[in-house]
């Protein structure tokens, strides 16, 4: 049976899609970036972007590196903001854009007609080489802004800065609990050799495998829901309900059969595109890669339980509603997912859906996490089987005619004859 | 041995308010069955009540001496052509009578077997690689019997199968239907009249839920005094009374 199901799935619109979806995100997310050979760094590099970037932590290179920011936004009146992970661009009205000038003004003290003339030379936040202090520079004329810090306390900016988010609406990055990604700066030569070596020692394919299940995750977390609706709404849409419904197979077999054709195939689709990393970095640093086993071992552990999640809800919601709802359902929860965890394992707890670590450094924060990732991962395994064994049960009740007595009657009526 | 039988006794079936059996008892032997009825008769939920698409609420069902609340049972013993029915537009004949057939439990030689036998029976064996969709209603209907005969069930249950057929259609298919009764128990449910004096010897009349004629058509004929049976179930459902 599962063979069957697997067929009619695998010729199927959704499936084809999902499998589009992938490709592209592992082309356009991963393979494009990471297609050329990293170069150990070098002390006499002018920076060193390419190995990732440090959160410092420093109030003070928050609070200067947020101002500069805000005060770029402020100048074009466009402001980025991520509501539900996604880029949005906000555009203030004139008394909104008055009560951000206040703000910016009670940070640095400049008027607002100062704050637009330093923006157009658009300030960055650098450390001093010599006394080691965070200076926000104005190129051109080499001004420094008035340090924030000097005027005002850290409370004090994070009060301010919460206003100016309020203003901005959801997703802006100057609240408080975003504020510290506002303090990152790029590595220096120690710090990057120290990671790249780190990667090295990892064979670079552990970083790497990694960074792969990190971009799956998130489109494999979504669209074997679609998969899943199309596949449990097909039998009412074709009419074969009762035909189906009166057979003797079991509502567990039915129902498993077709999820675990739903799981095969898309986890093959995910495994195949390990694969092709896998060669890609084995060519990539010839003698070099430890073992393309990571890639198929992190992507099983990694990405299979959020395609067995998505899944399970859009099987279960379906069943349950007979409509598309599990979708709606997906959609939201991976959004709210996305929006709430933070980039690296750093925002990982029991119920984080997508876990996130978008770099191939950084193996330490992964593995001071990894029991507790392993506990995330087994949760929504498990949640995700109690879920498809909860929809076999709806079945069952459905086939003996015991369920939703509403939608009983609204059939029956019908086709009373 | 187990009779082949259907014994249903004071069966009561409701909507939330409405009444949609009353107190109906039927016995149903080997041969063709014809139920006939009004639209709103109560005839598909006894259907759906005999294959165990419905729970019973009041009375009793007894299937080849198996009571209907023994669903496992119930479903191998039963091949049931629903009414409003229709079959994965994109799949081929031959396909969408093997995954029926994965469905029954069928081993794969027995499924093999039984689709070459019964599309050779429905007149289906040269458009076994046609696509679903691209048959005609008549085939479609056809198609249907073959998958409700697939596991070859002790009862066949068919549901107005001959609404919207053609004069040709509907005869074929009431051969067919006729041409398994020999050994099983064929219910057929249908408020064409002529449907049922062509193929059924034993018929059962339902109206409003009630069971107002139970036995052989020449009795009813007889009994309502009138000369065939068209006029005898017109009779039988206008005077409310039971014969």
């Amino acid at each position: 049976m599962l063979l069957k199901e697997g067929k009619k799935i695998l010729i199927s619109i959704p499936f084809l899609i999902y499998v589009i979806v992938m490709a592209v995100a592992y082309q356009s997310q991963y393979s494009s970036a990471n297609h050329e050979e990293l170069a150990q760094p070098q002390p006499e590099q002018e920076q060193y972007l390419e190995y990732g970037s440090i959160d410092t932590g420093d109030t003070e290179m928050i609070m200067q590196g947020a101002v500069a920011k805000l005060i770029a936004e402020y100048s074009n009146n466009s402001y980025s903001s991520y509501p539900f992970g996604f880029y949005k661009e906000v555009r203030l009205n004139d008394n909104e854009r008055d009560e951000m000038g206040e703000i910016l003004t009670a940070m640095t003290g400049y008027t607002p007609e100062q704050i637009i003339e330093t923006a157009f030379k658009i300030p960055y936040v650098t450390v001093d080489e010599e006394s080691g202090n965070t200076v926000m520079v104005v190129p051109d004329t080499g001004e420094d802004i008035p340090i924030v810090s000097d005027r005002i306390s850290y409370q004090e900016f994070q009060k301010l800065m919460d206003q100016a988010a309020e203003l901005i609406g959801g997703g802006s990055s100057y609240s408080s609990e975003q504020l510290e990604a506002l303090g990152r700066r790029p590595l220096n030569y120690e710090e990057a050799e120290a990671v790249y070596q780190q990667l090295k020692a990892g064979g670079y394919s552990e970083g790497y495998a990694r960074l792969l299940c990190d971009y799956m995750c998130i489109f494999a977390g979504l669209f074997p829901a679609f998969i899943s609706v199309a596949v449990w709404l097909r039998d009412r849409s074709a009419k074969m309900r009762d035909i189906i419904w009166t057979r003797k197979t079991s509502s567990i077999r039915l129902t498993f059969a077709r999820y675990g054709a739903i799981i095969l195939l898309c986890s093959v689709v995910v495994l195949v595109i390990a694969g092709i990393a896998a060669l890609g970095l084995a060519r990539l640093y010839p003698g070099d890669v430890s073992g393309i086993s990571e890639f198929f071992i992190l992507m099983i552990i990694w990405v299979i339980p959020s395609i067995m999640t998505s899944a399970a809800v859009g099987a279960f919601f379906t069943e349950l509603t007979d409509t598309p709802l599990g979708i709606l359902f997906m959609l939201g929860y991976w959004f709210m997912n996305l929006s709430i965890t933070s980039l690296t394992m750093g925002g990982l707890n029991w119920f984080t859906f997508i876990p996130r670590h978008n770099t191939q450094f950084l193996a330490d924060q992964f593995n001071e996490k990894y029991l507790l990732f392993l506990t995330n991962r087994f949760i929504f395994t498990a949640v995700s089987i109690l879920l498809m064994l909860i929809t076999a049960l709806v079945l069952e009740r459905k086939r003996r005619g015991r369920w939703l007595r509403l939608e009983k009657i609204g059939i029956h009526h019908r086709k009373e004859s | 041995m187990i009779r082949k039988k259907i014994e249903i006794k004071n069966l009561t079936q409701r909507y939330g308010k409405k009444t949609a059996l009353k107190d109906v008892s039927l016995e149903i032997e080997t041969g063709m069955f014809g139920l006939l009825g009004r639209n709103g008769a109560g005839k598909t939920t006894l259907m759906r009540t005999l294959v165990g698409l419905l729970p019973v609420n009041a009375g009793e069902i007894v299937l080849c001496g198996i009571p209907v609340s023994n669903i496992p049972e119930v479903r191998n013993m039963i091949g049931y052509l629903p009414q409003e029915f229709s079959l994965y537009p994109n799949m081929k004949v031959d396909e969408v009578l093997d995954y029926i057939g994965v469905l029954s439990n069928m081993p794969k030689t027995v499924r093999r077997e039984r689709i070459d036998e019964l599309l050779e029976k429905v007149n289906l064996q040269s458009d076994r690689l046609k696509k679903v969709k691209s048959l005609s209603g008549g085939m479609k209907r056809r198609l249907g019997m073959a998958q409700a005969l697939l596991h070859d069930p002790e009862i066949l249950i068919a549901d107005e199968p001959t609404v919207g057929l053609d004069p040709e259609e509907r005869v074929r298919l009431r051969n067919l239907l006729a041409a398994e009764a020999e050994d099983k128990i064929v219910i057929l449910s249908t408020h064409i009249v002529e449907d049922i004096e062509a193929v059924c010897k034993n018929t059962a009349i339902l109206d409003e839920g009630r069971l107002v004629y139970d036995g052989t058509i020449d009795r009813l004929i007889g009994e309502t005094n009138t000369t065939g049976i068209e006029d005898a179930y017109l009779k039988a459902i206008h005077s409310r009374e039971v014969f």
